[in-house]
């Protein structure tokens, strides 16, 4: 966006003891549902202006519900939200609608989120036609301006969405959301369903439009790899909760939660040796527990190593460790640098 | 080295009429020893699975074995009757599916579909199959085997259903085990358990396995020779240990780049320009020429032969000598 927004200290989201509750229907009218999932628990952290936010964590973790709630495209069960300091959750009717040109989505996948029947042109000048007042030739000027943006060629504008690649319809789906200027984007795993090779491209095309726009990004995934080389901070969920958020590179060398370890332990290195990975044990059985039924006091106590009676039974308090590096764990200073 | 378990000849497997067919598997030959963990890797197009279903005889309709052969055990099996290769499917022959949560029946339990399995192959009587399956769950780290018997699919997590596709690919002792993406559906700190499972399972019960991946770098952790392809071709082919450490390959190289790139910090991430060339779009030459950074004019027009590097190690590039690894 070329408008320059004053750097201010006041963050773009201020989300405070956010929560989504997903019930059953009750069997009788009048009961109370037998079964809550508590998809998203109790979140509080803040987006600040300019950022990319990495939101982290395996499936059933509430970071996709997050990040809806977070664009209004679910409604929050409970909480305080406030954007650009006006309250989200209570935005109606014209104020909503404001609000909605102003953040925009990138889905997972590329072959879902394209109308089959709509060509690349008519599938970015979309949101051109139902919120802007732009003529015919203006939007197709805007078109072009996005295509190059991403990284098509003019001549791809006519094509439908089963003539492109995986790679090339994700760069069609960022050209839709970045059609209207947000200042808000959310990108729902862009890359997983991408080949290796190409998932390297989405990330440098996202790094560079961020850079280049000045927008704030909330960027999902559950590759913790992905997730480092594109955002400044990344919060780390497990089921419905978040455990730990802290600058890029705090999280990865220096993190300070069981579970981030533990998912930062768990992706493959390339070995370059070849051959046989010696510890073939597989000691660790544990699997995710459901959202359903999830563990009492902390989440993950079943399967942390640092375990104690206190984990089983009390929620961990979401506390600063030091210098903005917020984890929810008892025994969060236990753990040395690796 | 002893005779191969399995050797796939000069395999090609088409599409479309003899006018006007397309090639996605071309001329790819492979041997897997037995007891040995052999990888497979390549990228969405490369034709990897194609290759996991012709040697199982479930290729889809549309496609069709135009050349080459595949033996089992030395004998020829692409040829032979549905009777047949139904007695080899599921007993020496066993495959992991990617989606276990497709590939098990939801109206039956999981303890009855290996029962099925082990009562057809193996004549065991109901109550003996019970037993058998129970043992298996047990073998494959299923928590209170007895009880998930009667377990259905849906009542699982994805982790434990993959559990459950590996032992009924175990039931009858198979002689080897094709993983197609065993573990790409699955979280990562379940993906660990799963390969891990799969690698202690090899090494207790000596079957092959061929583990077919998208994931250069999971792969590298768990086979003894691998098989990089592209496009429907072998790319490169050697000990884990000679492809890894001396890629001769721009594919190969261009992909330890890219699975580098994620375990670094750095400003910019490493990446192949252009993309997979679809089927009906492959270039004359060699297939990666498109985005290769080390093309040359030979590239583009005639695709290139295999050299023989060292022992076992072999490279479809002109360039296998001169392209070094930065």
């Amino acid at each position: 966006m070329t408008d320059q927004t004053p750097i201010t200290a006041e963050p773009m989201f201020r989300i405070r003891s956010l929560s989504k509750h997903f019930a059953n229907k009750p069997l009788l009218p009048f009961t109370p549902p037998t079964r809550v999932v508590r998809a998203v628990d109790k979140l509080a952290f803040d987006i600040h202006r300019g950022e990319t936010l990495g939101l982290v964590g395996e499936s059933g973790c509430g970071k996709t519900t997050t990040s809806r709630l977070l664009i209004r495209l679910l409604d929050a069960t409970s909480g305080d939200v406030t954007f650009d300091g006006k309250p989200l959750l209570e935005l109606k009717g014209q104020e909503l609608r404001a609000f909605r040109r102003q953040v925009q989505i990138v889905f997972q996948d590329p072959f879902g989120s394209l109308n089959p029947r709509m060509t690349a042109e008519q599938v970015i000048a979309e949101p051109l036609i139902t919120s802007t007042e732009m003529t015919a030739t203006e939007r197709r000027a805007r078109v072009a301006e996005l295509l190059d943006l991403v990284g098509l060629a003019p001549e791809h504008a006519s094509r439908y969405p089963h003539q492109f690649s995986g790679g090339q319809r994700q760069r069609i789906g960022i050209a839709r959301a970045l059609a209207l200027n947000p200042k808000f984007l959310v990108c729902d795993e862009p890359v997983s369903a991408l080949d290796l090779s190409i998932q390297a491209q989405i990330v440098n095309l996202l790094k560079d439009i961020q850079r280049d726009l000045g927008l704030t990004v909330l960027f999902v995934a559950h590759d913790l790899q992905v997730v480092r080389h594109i955002s400044d901070r990344v919060g780390v969920m497990y089921l419905g909760r978040m455990v730990e958020l802290a600058d890029s590179d705090t999280i990865f060398d220096h993190s300070r939660h069981p579970y981030t370890r533990t998912l930062l332990s768990s992706a493959p290195r390339l070995r370059h040796e070849g051959g046989i990975t010696p510890d073939t044990s597989d000691a660790e059985q544990a699997e995710i527990p459901s959202p359903l039924n999830p563990p009492t006091g902390c989440h993950f106590h079943p399967r942390c190593a640092l375990a104690t009676d206190r984990c089983r039974s009390e929620v961990p308090e979401w506390r600063n460790l030091k210098g903005d590096h917020m984890v929810l764990c008892h025994h969060a200073e236990q753990l040395e640098d690796q | 080295m002893s005779k191969p378990l399995l050797e796939v000849r000069d395999l090609t497997i088409s599409i479309g009429s003899t006018a006007a067919k397309i090639d996605i598997v071309d001329g790819v030959s492979f041997s897997v020893q037995p007891n040995e963990p052999f990888g497979i890797v390549g990228e969405s197009g490369s034709g990897k699975s194609m290759i996991a279903l012709a040697i199982m005889g479930l290729l889809p309709k549309a496609l069709k074995i135009t050349s080459g052969t595949i033996l089992f055990d030395g004998k020829e099996i692409q040829s032979l009757s549905q009777r047949d290769m139904q007695r080899l499917r599921g007993k020496e022959l066993a495959m992991v599916f990617q989606e276990p949560s497709t590939a098990l029946n939801p109206v039956f339990t999981t303890g009855a579909q290996l029962v099925e399995v082990l009562r057809r192959h193996e004549g065991l009587s109901p109550k003996a199959a019970r037993a058998r399956v129970i043992e298996l769950f047990g073998q494959v780290g299923i928590p209170s085997p007895a009880d998930r018997f009667d377990d259905y699919p849906h009542q699982m997590s994805g982790g434990m259903r993959q559990r459950v596709m590996i032992a009924m690919a175990l039931c009858c002792n198979p002689r080897l085990i094709i993983a197609d993406e065993p573990t790409t559906a699955l979280d990562a700190t379940i993906q660990l358990q799963i390969m891990r499972l799969l690698a202690r399972l090899q090494k207790e019960t000596g079957v092959a396995v061929m583990f077919i991946s998208h994931d250069l770098a999971l792969v590298s952790n768990f086979v003894r020779r691998v098989q990089v392809m592209y496009a429907g071709r072998l790319a490169e082919c050697g000990t884990a240990e000679a492809v890894f450490s001396t890629p001769a390959h721009p594919y190969t190289e261009g992909l330890m780049r890219c699975a580098y790139g994620l375990e670094d910090r750095m400003e910019r991430l490493p990446t192949i320009e252009g993309q997979v060339p679809t089927p009906n779009r492959f270039p004359k030459g060699c297939r990666f020429s498109t985005r290769c950074a080390h093309v040359q004019e030979v590239c583009r027009h005639v695709p290139p032969p295999r050299y023989a590097l060292a022992a076992g190690h072999e490279s479809a590039c002109y360039r296998h000598i001169d392209f070094k690894t930065e």
